[in-house]
């Protein structure tokens, strides 16, 4: 199955992508035994790693009686990078997660090492039933800060609206919440404005995409890679509805 | 005019102190990738999470095995070392396209070398991180073409340095983006030596009088 289809994306020289995540998530808990060997099946991809304790509370109650008494344990996660922090990886008790930092390498590069990945994971023996599967792109548009007002709805589709006698904001924060029915997939965006800007003489839109499926979740390799491939096809067509032409002058 | 943002009144939320970058709040920067933080645990996958709403979708403990380690318990050398590289290149990557990528590499290289511990003393210390991204805030304000050698304080605060050694400038970056500045310079023959210390914020205004962009840029002759 080809991955980059070619189709009639909008590439961008620049593109604002901060952050690309893939994840695979399990409807039950990996086995610490079986997460250290996968760990180190990635060693030789990811060649820097940590532990990561991740604590686990336990709570017992006694039916008879009514007394609880609680319990605190560690298990491990791992985080793996390669080439400074370019590619990411989180192997956690129940999912498996393909992070690339900036610069974004472009989909063709980053799905390459979603598939390697994720088969990677099922040889080294994690086969059990996934409950979901997602993907979040986080975009920053940074704006050249020339002017003595921005007006967000110049570069985004989906910003704040108030009424004019509140006069300019100072930041807005957006959530919305939507139901992708043709994928069975849901999908949340986030928008606002960072404060402070990360980027001093900038003003810096977030545009944040987290879209997934968690019913009847694909299993086989062959529909996961064809669910990405759609949910990343729905996640650049709605991309292309929201940033407006003035936007794409920034990152073109 | 509705929903528009008044920049003046962004300027001055920015450059009211202690902060004067995003992610300078320590809190919001507690393990590699500075992805999430112990108070956020909800908090999805995202390298600059201190301002990205969490979705419950991305929730399952990605950003708490992200974040890793709390910094109560105690960790071997190499993993603090890890965790101080990693933040410190992800914050980079953050801002990437406002430094030049040739940069990066040499800056990534020079972290690493600052890092080997087979070289450290007894009681080095790996970089603080809230003193790298200052560092940060620093170089996207001033945008120096000469990139400054680095060094480490015995603190944990970066140092970079610009110029030769009878005209150079160092700047020690401290957590709460703030600067320490040693100037040494020749008058009549003799060398002179100077020092001081303020907000990051205010860098080029207590520099003017030295004209600092000779520094950054050699472009000024004296």
């Amino acid at each position: 199955m080809g991955s980059s289809l070619s189709e009639n994306v909008q590439t961008y020289s620049r593109p604002p992508i901060t952050e690309a995540v893939v994840e695979f998530r399990c409807k039950t808990i990996i086995n610490d035994g079986l997460l250290s060997k996968v760990n180190k099946r990635f060693a030789g991809t990811y060649p820097s790693g940590t532990t990561v304790p991740v604590p686990k509370f336990h709570v017992h109650v006694d039916n008879r009686t009514g007394a609880a008494t609680s319990s605190v344990s560690n298990t491990n996660a791992y985080r793996r990078s390669a080439h400074d922090e370019h590619d990411i990886l989180l192997i956690n008790p129940n999912s498996l997660v393909v992070a690339q930092s900036a610069p974004y390498p472009g989909w063709d590069k980053f799905f390459e090492r979603v598939r390697h990945d994720l088969r990677i994971w099922r040889e080294a023996g994690v086969t059990l039933e996934l409950g979901r599967i997602g993907m979040r792109y986080i975009n920053r548009i940074d704006i050249p800060d020339t002017a003595p007002v921005i007006n967000p709805a110049d570069y985004l589709k989906m910003s704040l609206a108030a009424p004019e006698e509140l006069g300019p904001t100072i930041s807005y924060a957006t959530n919305g919440n939507f139901a992708l029915s043709d994928l069975q997939s849901n999908l949340q965006i986030n928008s606002g404005v960072f404060l402070p800007p990360p980027v001093p003489g900038y003003l810096s839109l977030l545009l944040d995409f987290d879209i997934g499926r968690e019913l009847e979740v694909p299993q086989s390799e062959d529909d996961i890679i064809s669910l990405l491939i759609s949910l990343r096809h729905e996640k650049n067509r709605i991309f292309e509805l929201i940033v407006t032409d003035k936007a794409r002058e920034l990152f073109k | 005019m509705s929903g528009s943002v008044l920049l003046k009144q962004v300027r001055e939320a920015i450059l009211a102190p202690p902060t004067i970058f995003p992610w300078s709040d320590d809190k919001a920067s507690i393990g590699p990738g500075g992805i999430a933080n112990l108070e956020l645990q909800q908090m999805p996958v995202g390298f600059n999470l201190a301002h990205i709403p969490a979705t419950p979708h991305f929730q399952s403990g990605v950003g708490q095995f992200a974040c890793g380690t709390p910094k109560s318990i105690a960790r071997p050398l190499e993993e603090e070392v890890y965790d101080v590289l990693a933040d410190a290149k992800i914050k980079t990557r953050l801002i990437g396209n406002h430094i030049p990528r040739d940069w990066q590499v040499r800056l990534f290289g020079q972290l690493d070398r600052l890092h080997d511990i087979e070289e450290w003393e007894l009681g080095d210390r790996p970089m603080r991180k809230e003193s790298y991204h200052t560092f940060l805030s620093v170089i996207l304000s001033v945008r120096p073409s000469v990139r400054p050698g680095l060094g480490l304080s015995h603190k944990g605060d970066l140092l970079g340095t610009w110029g030769e050694p009878h005209d150079r400038i160092t700047l020690e970056f401290m957590p709460s983006a703030r600067l320490r500045w040693t100037i040494a310079s020749t008058s009549d023959g003799q060398l002179v030596r100077s020092a001081g210390d303020a907000p990051a914020s205010d860098l080029e205004k207590y520099l003017a009088p030295f004209d600092p962009a000779h520094w950054w840029h050699r472009s000024a002759e004296r």
